[in-house]
């Protein structure tokens, strides 16, 4: 098999439209719940600060230059944008105009996080969900599931009858498979950085480490469990070990799928723990993993299941 | 996706170049996400700058990168404490300030790290959120009076690594 039809197989085999459809929607969701939650005080409070703090990152230098580079621009400029994102989502959400709609939401919602992100502190639950929003956009993810396909039937046409989660295209795998090929580069890019800013030794895997981070976050956020938990030395190795391990060889999942169904319960089972002990939510990254469940099968096994039920009039 | 239809008066785009243009495009995109991404491995390895401000959304994952170890002191946050004219001194928190906990931090340590710029923000801060602040005379830096050991947090006594006049040495 030559190199072009190996990169056809991987990145174009046919793949069921409910997946992405179904990923559209929890990405959409996340990413709405998280700008109504989160980024409306968050771009309240930027606005707070002193603007020495304001350095614009990159990314928003192509739409800034009206208003220059010293300051922030007004702040009815950043609120519009944040109230015709959060409409754009919800436009992608219930899949109106699907790819336009979804296009936009991810860009804006790349220039709010980075507006947000130009006053210095930044975090790395969102950059995962904007990438994986901008990549969702670009496939046909409003095909199924969505205003658009209801409209489509209704237009009706040259259109063919196939069950929901059974119709597929070449061009529906692709989003989800870039997704799961970001997840390993992220958690080793994690697992890098534990190495070099140690001079390349297991000094991060001590024990002691992790211990300090449990303290540390206990004082910052008042977390009693994390204090509390910073006592057991020899159980945080172990759980640091795993922790490297884990990142270094989750890449493995690329070529051998299967793995997948080791990888996914420890990767929620470590977010999940991060949320609770350390109070570091990456709620982004916990709903994003969805991207290794084939959900269309999930659903048909689910609803081709028997179940056992009592015959009327038996006595139950 | 291939878009249906769409093509101008005269000429229709067939099905095959619409799949190879879009298996194109594609690809491109493809190649430059992971490239980008994997791009920020390499700056990670050398473990001497961060990419972020430059490729956002493309960023390096060093989470809780940095080894600690037996006895250190845990660097959690700071106490500030402000010594007026008269002598008379208050604590500053995080909360007077109306900061997160992540720019009290960032903007104390850049302060003494002497980044440029940082102790004019300081003071800025000083200046605009603290009560009574134009007879502050100085913010002391206290750093946090825990350490780490085997069998959890230990006190030990706090220390002050930096003083910060507020009015600039000039």
């Amino acid at each position: 098999m030559n190199l072009k039809s190996s990169w056809n197989k991987f990145w174009f085999s046919p793949a069921p439209y409910f997946d992405l459809a179904f990923m559209r929607i929890v990405a959409v969701s996340v990413q709405l719940f998280y700008l109504i939650d989160s980024q409306f005080p968050g771009l309240d409070y930027v606005y707070s600060l002193p603007v020495s703090q304001y350095k614009p990152l990159y990314v928003l230098w192509a739409v800034l230059w009206p208003w220059g580079f010293s300051s922030p621009p007004p702040s009815e400029v950043v609120f519009g944008l944040y109230g015709v994102t959060v409409l754009l989502g919800f436009a992608s959400l219930f899949g109106i105009l699907t790819n336009l709609s979804m296009i936009l939401f991810s860009i804006g919602s790349i220039l709010l996080m980075a507006f947000v992100f130009s006053f210095g502190d930044y975090h790395h639950p969102e950059a995962l969900m904007l990438l994986a929003l901008l990549a969702i956009s670009l496939g046909p993810c409003g095909k199924v599931l969505s205003v658009d396909s209801f409209l489509a039937r209704r237009r009706g046409g040259a259109l063919v009858s196939v069950p929901l989660l059974e119709a597929s295209s070449p061009y529906a795998g692709w989003p989800i498979r870039l997704i799961q090929c970001l997840y390993p580069l992220i958690y080793i890019s994690a697992a890098v950085a534990k190495l070099a800013y140690n001079h390349y030794s297991l000094d991060w895997a001590n024990g002691y480490t992790l211990q300090y981070y449990f303290i540390q976050d206990s004082i910052r956020k008042d977390l009693p469990l994390a204090l509390w938990a910073s006592q057991f030395h020899y159980i945080l190795w172990f759980g640091q070990i795993v922790v490297l391990a884990y990142q270094i060889t989750y890449f493995l999942t690329v070529p051998y799928p299967k793995l997948r169904w080791i990888y996914l319960p420890v990767g929620f089972t470590f977010h999940m723990a991060n949320y609770l002990i350390l109070y570091a939510p990456f709620p982004q990254w916990i709903a994003l993993l969805g991207v290794y469940i084939p959900w269309a099968v999930a659903f048909k096994m689910l609803a081709s299941k028997q179940v056992q039920l009592k015959v009327a009039g038996s006595g139950a | 996706m291939p878009i249906e239809g769409g093509g101008r008066t005269g000429y229709v785009m067939d099905r095959s170049t619409r799949d190879r243009l879009y298996r194109t495009g594609v690809s491109i995109f493809v190649i430059g996400m992971l490239a980008a991404q994997a791009s920020t491995l390499l700056v990670t390895a050398t473990a001497k700058s961060v990419l972020r401000s430059k490729l956002y959304p493309f960023i390096e994952y060093p989470m809780y990168g940095i080894a600690h170890y037996e006895g250190e002191r845990v660097t959690a946050t700071w106490h500030l404490e402000g010594v007026y004219n008269d002598g008379h001194t208050i604590d500053i928190s995080q909360e007077m300030l109306n900061l997160s906990i992540w720019d009290y931090n960032r903007i104390i340590q850049a302060t003494m790290a002497s980044q440029k710029g940082a102790a004019d923000a300081f003071r800025e801060v000083m200046r605009e959120r603290v009560p009574g602040s134009a007879e502050l005379q100085q913010v002391r830096i206290k750093s946090y009076a825990i350490k780490v050991t085997r069998h959890g947090p230990e006190e030990i006594p706090s220390e002050v690594p930096m003083t910060v006049p507020m009015t600039p040495a000039s």
